[in-house]
This record gives C-alpha cells, sequence and structure tokens, in this order.
C-alpha cells in the first residue's frame, strides 16, 4: 500500500507576538508541525502496522525552512518525504494549494492507495485543501475522519464526524481522508529516530518537475487574494467589581435575562 | 435547458439576466421529519442585504439538495421564503447519496446559473461540499467567515468576507476574482431576520444530468448524538462556562449546579475538554461552538484568544479569575478577580438561600 501524507509547517499560533503597529512579528516565530497533521502521519503508520509492506510519502509545499517538518515526520517513521519548494508556488491561497499538491501527486508520485491530510491548518484554519485535492484528482473524500475501521482489498471504511452524530462509511481505494486529531498521544521522535530519518531522502522538487504551468501556482493562479488585515477590535468596557459582590453579579444575569421578557411582553 | 428569466426594464444590464446570490439549504435528519440548520436562516438574511446593495434586482436563491426525500418539501421552502429566499431551486436524483453527489450536482446548477455569490454554512458538510463545489468550477472560496459586505473594487462590487485567522489574533478580509464568490460562514455569528419576509416565492425544480455517476461513498451507519442539530448551546440565553482554573471533577460539578439553579446550559474551554473535566462538543473557540448568549459567564478561563473568538458576540461577558492579569479581563464587561471555585460556591449559597 502506497500511502501519501500531506503535512504543512506553520507558525506557533500559541505564541503570536505584535508589532506596535498591529502587525505580527513573523521573526522568531516558531515554526511547527501542523498538529493535525501529525495525526495524519500517526494514522499511515497505523495502517503500516497492519500492512508492513506499505511506503509512506511525505508531501509538503513550502520555503526552505518546510524541510524541519517532513524531517520531523520522517523521524515519526515515514518512508521517503517530497519538498515542493520554487518562488513560483510562492502566496497560494488553497484553491492553488491544492491544484499544486494534486499535481505533484498526479504527475509524479503517480500511483498511490491513499492520500492523508490533515483536517484543519492551524494557522489558515480553512478545512480546504484536502477536499480540494480530492476534487482535483476525481477521488472521493472523507471529511473530520476520528478513525480509519478497515483497509481490505481496495475498500476502505472510516469513522467520521458530523454535528448530528458519527457516521461510519465506505469507499473504494484510491481516496483522500481528513484526519481529525483524537485522545490517542503522539509519541515525539527520539534522537535515534532523526539519526536513522537522516538516511532517508527528502526529495525537492520545483514547478517543472511536477508538469505545472506557472499562472496555474501561487499568487497568480489564487482566486482569492486579502484585501487587507487587522487585529480583532476589542469594544468592551471592564468594569471590575469585588469578589463580595455576589448579588452584583446575580443582578448582572437578571438584568441581561430579564430584557427578554420584557420584549415578550411587548409582542 | 431552463433559461434565466429576462427582466423587464432593465435594459442597461448587458446580458439582460438579473444577477443571483446562492444560499446552500443544508437539510438535516435527526429522528424527525428533515429540517433546515439554523445557518441557513442566518445566511439567508445576510444574503438579502448583500442583494440589496449589489445590483438591482439580485435575487437570493436558496439551493436544496438532499441525499434523503423530503417528503416535508413545501413546509422547508415555505421556512426559506420566509428566511429571506426569493427562490428556491430543488435538485432531484436518485443517484445522489452523500455530499459527493451534492457537491457534484450543485455545481452542475451553478454552471448553469452562474450565481455570483454562493454562500455555504461553515457546518461539517458545508465545509467539505464547499471546497470540492469550489475546485469544479474553478473559483475561490474563503473559509468561515464572520462578517460580509459588499466592497467597491476597481469599479466593480464585490464580496468582502472577513475571518479570523492565525488562531483567531487577525482578521483577513479576502476578496475573489473569479464567481461565483464563494464563502462558508460560521454559524451563530450573522443575524438572522428580525422579521418574516414572505411566505412564497419562485420555485424551480433541476434535474442533474450527470449521467454514469456513482456515488463513490456508501454511508454505513449513523449514531445520532443525544444533542439536536441547533444544540442547546447555540439557543441558550445564559452560558455558564469553566476552563483549566477549576481544577476538577468536583469543582466542574459545582459549576453545573450553578448552571442548573439559573437556567443555564453548560460549556468549556479548550484547556478543560484537554484536562477531560468536560465533553469536546461542549468547547466554545476557534476549534469549538461560536455562541451568542445574553450572558457568558467564564469560571477560570484565561481567555486565550482562540476562546474569544468563540464569545464575541455574547451581549455581556463576566469573567471571574483569580489572575488579575488574565487576557480574558481584556475582554470581558465585568471582571471579577477572585478565586473562581470560591466565588461558585458563594454563588450556589446565594440562590439556595434565596429558593428556601
Amino acid at each position: 500500500m502506497k500511502i501519501v501524507v500531506c503535512v504543512k509547517q506553520v507558525p506557533d499560533t500559541n505564541d503570536v507576538k505584535w508589532s506596535k503597529e498591529n502587525n505580527i512579528i513573523r521573526e522568531g516565530l516558531i515554526n511547527i508541525i501542523n498538529p493535525y497533521d501529525e495525526y495524519a502521519i500517526k494514522t499511515a503508520l497505523d495502517i503500516k502496522k497492519i500492512s508492513p509492506d506499505s511506503e509512506i510519502i511525505l508531501l509538503s509545499m513550502g520555503p526552505n525552512c518546510a524541510e524541519d517538518v517532513l524531517e520531523y515526520g520522517l523521524a515519526m517513521g515515514a518512508d521517503s518525504a517530497i519538498h515542493l519548494c520554487d518562488k513560483k508556488f510562492s502566496g497560494a491561497d488553497t484553491a492553488a494549494t491544492s491544484k499544486t499538491l494534486a499535481a505533484a501527486i498526479k504527475n509524479y508520485i503517480k500511483d498511490f492507495d491513499i492520500i492523508i491530510t490533515g483536517q484543519f491548518a492551524i494557522d489558515g484554519d480553512t478545512a480546504q485543501t484536502g477536499p480540494s485535492i480530492a476534487c482535483h484528482l476525481d477521488l472521493p473524500v472523507f471529511t473530520y475522519v476520528k478513525k480509519v475501521l478497515d483497509i481490505d482489498d481496495g475498500e476502505i471504511s472510516v469513522k467520521y464526524e458530523r454535528e448530528n452524530g458519527i457516521k461510519v462509511a465506505k469507499t473504494c481505494t484510491p481516496c483522500v481522508i481528513c484526519m481529525l486529531k483524537n485522545t490517542e498521544e503522539i509519541k515525539n521522535p527520539k534522537i535515534d529516530d532523526y539519526i536513522k530519518a537522516q538516511q532517508k531522502e527528502i526529495k525537492i522538487l520545483n514547478i517543472d518537475d511536477i508538469e505545472m504551468q506557472t499562472e496555474e501556482a501561487g499568487i497568480k493562479g489564487s482566486p482569492t487574494f486579502v484585501q487587507k488585515a487587522f487585529r480583532p477590535e476589542i469594544t468592551r468596557m471592564c468594569k471590575k467589581i469585588n469578589d463580595n459582590s455576589i448579588k452584583e453579579i446575580l443582578s448582572h444575569i437578571r438584568e441581561e435575562n430579564g430584557k427578554k421578557e420584557e420584549n415578550k411582553q411587548q409582542c | 435547458m431552463a433559461r434565466k428569466k429576462k427582466t423587464n426594464n432593465n435594459v442597461d444590464n448587458n446580458t439582460c439576466q438579473s444577477r443571483e446570490i446562492f444560499v446552500y439549504a443544508e437539510v438535516i435528519k435527526n429522528n424527525d421529519a428533515p429540517e433546515v440548520c439554523p445557518v441557513v436562516s442566518e445566511l439567508l438574511n445576510s444574503a438579502k442585504k448583500l442583494a440589496s446593495e449589489y445590483e438591482k434586482n439580485t435575487k437570493v436563491c436558496a439551493v436544496l439538495c438532499s441525499e434523503t426525500v423530503l417528503e416535508n418539501i413545501n413546509d422547508i421552502k415555505k421556512s426559506l421564503y420566509l428566511a429571506g429566499a426569493d427562490k428556491v431551486y430543488y435538485i432531484k436524483n436518485e443517484n445522489i447519496k452523500s455530499y459527493i453527489g451534492i457537491a457534484k450536482s450543485i455545481s452542475e446548477l451553478c454552471k448553469l446559473k452562474q450565481p455570483e455569490i454562493f454562500l455555504i454554512g461553515a457546518t461539517m458538510e458545508g465545509r467539505t461540499i464547499a471546497p470540492l463545489i469550489a475546485s469544479m468550477l474553478e473559483t475561490g472560496l474563503t473559509a468561515d467567515c464572520t462578517k460580509l459586505e459588499i466592497t467597491d473594487f476597481k469599479d466593480e462590487k464585490k464580496l468582502a468576507s472577513s475571518r479570523p485567522t492565525f488562531g483567531g489574533q487577525l482578521m483577513a478580509t479576502i476578496l475573489c476574482k473569479k464567481t461565483p464568490q464563494m464563502a462558508t460562514v460560521r454559524p451563530s455569528v450573522l443575524p438572522k431576520a428580525e422579521n418574516p419576509y414572505k411566505e412564497d416565492g419562485e420555485f424551480e425544480e433541476f434535474i442533474p444530468s450527470f449521467e454514469n455517476f456513482n456515488d463513490p461513498i456508501t454511508v454505513l451507519g449513523t449514531e445520532i448524538s443525544k444533542n439536536k442539530f441547533s444544540s442547546e448551546l447555540e439557543n441558550a440565553q445564559i452560558i455558564v462556562a469553566g476552563g483549566k482554573g477549576l481544577k476538577s471533577e468536583e469543582n466542574f460539578e459545582k459549576l453545573k449546579k450553578f448552571a442548573n439553579l439559573i437556567g443555564a446550559a453548560v460549556a468549556g474551554s479548550r484547556g478543560a475538554v484537554d484536562m477531560g473535566l468536560i465533553d469536546k462538543q461542549y468547547q466554545i473557540g476557534q476549534t469549538g461552538k461560536t455562541v451568542a448568549p445574553k450572558v457568558y459567564l467564564a469560571f477560570g478561563i484565561s481567555g486565550a484568544i482562540h476562546h474569544m473568538v468563540g464569545i464575541n458576540n455574547a451581549k455581556k461577558i463576566i469573567a471571574i479569575n483569580s489572575d488579575e492579569n488574565a487576557p480574558i479581563f481584556e475582554n470581558s464587561d465585568i471582571a471579577i478577580t477572585a478565586d473562581a471555585i470560591a466565588v461558585l460556591d458563594k454563588l450556589i449559597e446565594e440562590l439556595e438561600n434565596n429558593n428556601r
């Protein structure tokens, strides 16, 4: 079984610092592997446990430093990695990103059984790349997947989440699976794992290697663009009250809730 | 092939067609009759406002497409007109078995009708079909928006979709060069219509032509969760939420007791969910639910921006935290620097004494 896992390097959004001009200070931001992608790799490793002849290929698009997350994924146990690195890829929105990843899978990797992605990336939080890759490759996709239940003879069944409940469904491979995080612990690779990972290959590909046109990729291939970015406004007046003012707290609750009843009477 | 209606008095519009804004009318089926998701009313009302700022004769069209048979179609239609739809498209095809069939047939309708804007609720299904449709139509899609406006851009009217990004630390306003300009919109953020629009409107059935299409996904079963689609949190007037500061299950029980006494719903921060104090489905914030209660009481929640984006629309935020530098105090109405557990105890005592 050949498994492609798409991974992304993201800034640690828990640790964002602001400049006086209200811009995010990007220097010194720590880059980490998108936490959802760790579960994507974990899922691939679990599949490999059941079918040991499986091959796990990591795929990432990004600047030079994206190599760090590929090294991390290789240390986790993936077999090889592909780094899509070309200035022509930069500035891509989700549409251009998914087109680029799909082109690499279709034109370079060619044969595969499963593509696994994280459901979200914590920086953009769009949840769009996985389904879009599936669409470009004309493959079925499962989103919000909690668990892969079974893979057998070209058929895969998963458990996925919707607001009204958990669904169990099946489809045929090849297919795309977008993983949620779950409660299973991810073991951080040890130094030995990193040393072993150094023997594994990270292939660096450019736009020609994946047979893509310049106008389809990066900022040129992106239908959306950011008109402006700004810091969310803070509009609340922070009124400090004493912790002994229990009655005051309750009156604040009743005040708001009471208005509803007044409105009702007016109707 | 169905054609767009020609508008009578509009000669300067060179296509002579009325423009359309699509809203995906997601239908949810629990144990009872299928019903339209609450977010659809929010979207229709917003679409109505966008239509009035866009071009003359812009119609708001609800797009109904379901893998289940809609026996109560007339009730559903009426609820869509009341919420703001001028027109309802009803897509029917027996090959639709999952969201993939839904996405395929809606994109076919889009190719035919060429809507200017397409809004989809940022539910799990919405966030699954939207990127599929956008990719099929080769257009752009903005995810999980919290604000929609019409803006002038290079002599053109454009949809400006704003959304939190960087874990909620930054807002970005995004425009799209292609049509339809697509956006998924976070539930419980935009307001529903205060007064119902009208009881009736246009109706068109659409049968997608896709031949040889076999929906690749077979749903084998659904474990319907206890909660209905519009959970108690989204409709709650008062929400009492606990964070890491509550420390133990025992203290969380106190929170539930207090909530019960004032008739509030219970929720938690990501910290509380990670500690196993409350189930994930009650999590508020960027990766959880967005709520808009009249009063939001936060006990022992530090108020990281991830959490605050989920409660920005609360009318009043009351925060209790022992750390006077907790970020939640910067964005709350009432700030109480105190041990959250002790305050809970006092509140419960006060309420119980009063009830006696």
